[in-house]
């Protein structure tokens, strides 16, 4: 079976002042049929925006400088139009962003917003777009739909414009769901709602998901796949499963360690020396080096490339073999 | 990952108090400077509108056996120096400038938030020109532009409206375009976007909606500055022409009369700044109630 959602060679480029540099450099990736894949990383590492290119929605100073989209066979015109792709072919895909309010319009009613799509891009008539609009309000998990309908996104709780805004993406009847953070700004009660909603469209309405998140946390809550990014790169790729039990990529494993672990409080969260670096003065050789424990002279010099390293796992690092010694003799790194 | 399935009536969060916004009514009769400007530019409308019911003589009708009178039973707030009725004259006048000042700003109002929707959200070559346009056009004392374009194109009321529609769109422009390119980066465009709604419909239903407050708005007080530049003209000689009334001439006029019949330039006078309060308490009022959340 195809993938729904393949990307192959994404890069993106940021204008700053007056210098380019590549915010997202090379990102692949290939979503299975009602799949879920989670990216990680940190704030700044270009996870946002590989969505947004995905969806044609860069920001102003950002280019498409290369890659493609194909969606269920299809190839997404990413060429020169700039903002939003072609009529049609994006319906497969819909976004969901971090900030319901700031993605909610505030001059008109939910409901609106929610019919917009089915009556304007579906080609609905009024009132069936009102009547799916109430439905995907009662699917999304909002108490008395009908009368939320009229409400404006001022007068609903955060976790309900969340749900909302799930329900926009959801009305132009998406195959894919790219959700950006959907649960950073919810707090943790809401957050589990708005995963379990998900995980519930995601069976109800066999959905395929791209989730964006800082959070590990919630990963293994959503994804049965993982990929972890660094600056503008993936660095490991794995079954969220064996990702997190038996990290390859020493960032992947700074970062679960700087996770805080309930099952285990004794341990302190470990923060990963140094900072990320300035995406204008990447050098060659692996963006994480000048941070690693394991650096040697040649990580200076080689590019890394996401290599096989155990089944359906690949990590981007030249000692990836060490890592997994330094695991199986226990040492905690 | 079965386990994170609940059903849909599962994930029903507590909230039964829905904190809903006051409706646009109720929020205007809680705003009192909306209300009393409301109340004062409907008075002044009204009354303009009711000159020929209550004006009781005609604005022109000379009595030169009764010339200069002071307020009196036959007439209110006494005649000008050609017997003329003046609470008749005040009323026609406020007629021919409220209409003149709505009209003028009608076009600049509507050509300048397209130009600044336009230009705002696709950006560019032709915002770049444009916005030199608007430039150029500010950087002129406004008067000066005005009463320069009037001279060009002929004294009058359609001078007045060829003036004010050549250069009071770049307020409207430039106000608009702001709102718009803050508005095209927030997430609920890029969404709208994403969503496939077209172009013409995210700037038209989802982007204006939310920047033409702000228009609207500054048009309330634009009235007033349109009046005023009448009423400064036609002081000038160069608004509306006689035999019409309109309060810049009435004080005009009543000016050569100042150290006997203060009344004949202060009564005209008094008209411009009660309009000028009731439209600007109305702009403000209006900011208030409509401000999104």
């Amino acid at each position: 079976m195809t993938p729904i959602l393949e990307v192959e060679g994404l890069v993106v480029e940021m204008r700053r002042h007056r210098t380019v540099f590549r915010a997202v450099d090379g990102v692949s990736f290939a979503l299975e049929r009602g799949g879920a894949l989670a990216i990680v990383g940190e704030s700044g590492c270009g996870k946002s925006l590989t969505l947004r290119a995905i969806m044609g929605l860069l920001p102003n100073g950002g280019r498409l400088a290369a890659g493609r989209v194909i969606i269920d066979g299809v190839t997404l015109d990413t060429g020169a139009r700039g903002r939003g792709h072609g009529h049609g072919q994006h319906r497969r895909m819909s976004i969901v962003f971090q900030d319901p309010l700031s993605a909610l319009n505030p001059v008109a009613t939910v409901g609106n917003q929610i019919a917009e799509a089915p009556r304007h891009v579906l080609g609905l008539g009024r009132s069936a777009s009102r009547a799916r609009a109430v439905e995907l309000l009662r699917l999304v998990g909002i108490p008395d739909p009908e009368r939320r309908y009229h409400a404006y996104p001022h007068e609903l709780s955060g976790g309900t414009r969340q749900r909302v805004m799930i329900a926009i993406a959801l009305s132009s009847d998406p195959s894919v769901l790219l959700c950006d953070e959907p649960t950073t700004a919810l707090d943790v009660t809401i957050q589990t709602q708005i995963l379990a909603l998900l995980a519930h469209l995601r069976v109800e309405r066999s959905l395929s998901l791209v989730f964006v998140t800082h959070d590990l946390g919630v990963v293994s809550q959503v994804a049965e796949r993982l990929a972890v990014m660094y600056t503008g790169r993936l660095v490991e790729t794995g079954p969220t499963a064996s990702l997190l039990a038996a990290p390859r990529h020493p960032y992947t494993s700074g970062l679960l360690a700087a996770a805080l672990d309930v099952d285990t409080p004794e341990r302190e969260p470990l923060a990963i020396p140094g900072s990320l670096p300035d995406p204008l003065r990447l050098t060659n050789g692996c963006a994480f080096q000048p941070r690693c424990q394991f650096a040697t002279p040649e990580c200076t010099t080689t590019d890394v490339r996401l290599e096989l390293v155990g089944p359906d796992h690949q990590a981007a690092c030249l000692h990836s073999d060490v890592l997994s010694a330094a695991q199986a003799v226990g040492h905690h790194v | 990952m079965s386990a994170a399935i609940t059903s849909p009536a599962r994930l029903i969060e507590p909230e039964h108090a829905v904190a809903r916004r006051p409706s646009f009514r109720s929020r205007a009769l809680h705003s009192p400077t909306f209300l009393a400007g409301a109340i004062l530019t409907t008075t002044i409308v009204a009354l303009a509108l009711l000159a020929p019911v209550i004006g009781r003589y005609s604005p022109v009708a000379q009595d030169l056996m009764h010339t200069l009178s002071g307020p009196s039973g036959a007439h209110w707030l006494g005649t000008d120096e050609l017997g003329r009725d003046i609470w008749s004259r005040l009323l026609y006048a406020g007629r021919t400038d409220l209409q003149v000042g709505v009209l003028a700003v009608l076009f600049p109002f509507s050509f300048g938030v397209f130009i600044g929707t336009v230009c705002g959200y696709f950006g560019g070559r032709v915002d770049s020109i444009v916005m030199r346009i608007v430039d150029v056009v500010l950087a002129f004392p406004f008067y000066v532009l005005i009463i320069a374009l009037v001279f060009v194109v002929g004294v009058g009321t359609h001078g007045i409206y060829i003036a004010f529609g050549l250069t009071d769109w770049v307020v409207y422009a430039r106000t608009t375009r702001s709102g718009t390119m803050v508005a095209r980066s927030l997430d609920w465009v890029a969404a709208a976007e994403g969503g496939g709604l077209s172009r013409t419909r995210v700037l038209w239903r989802h982007i204006l909606p939310n920047t033409i407050t702000q228009a609207i708005v500054y048009a309330m007080s634009d009235i007033v500055l349109v009046i005023l530049a009448v009423v400064t003209l036609g002081y000038l000689g160069l608004g509306i022409q006689p035999p019409a009334p309109d309060w810049g001439s009435m004080i005009s006029d009543g000016q050569n009369f100042i150290q006997t019949n203060q009344w004949l330039a202060a009564i005209p006078g008094l008209a411009v700044v009660l309009t000028g309060i009731g439209l600007s308490l109305l702009g403000d009022g209006l900011a208030d109630i409509l401000r999104p959340e």
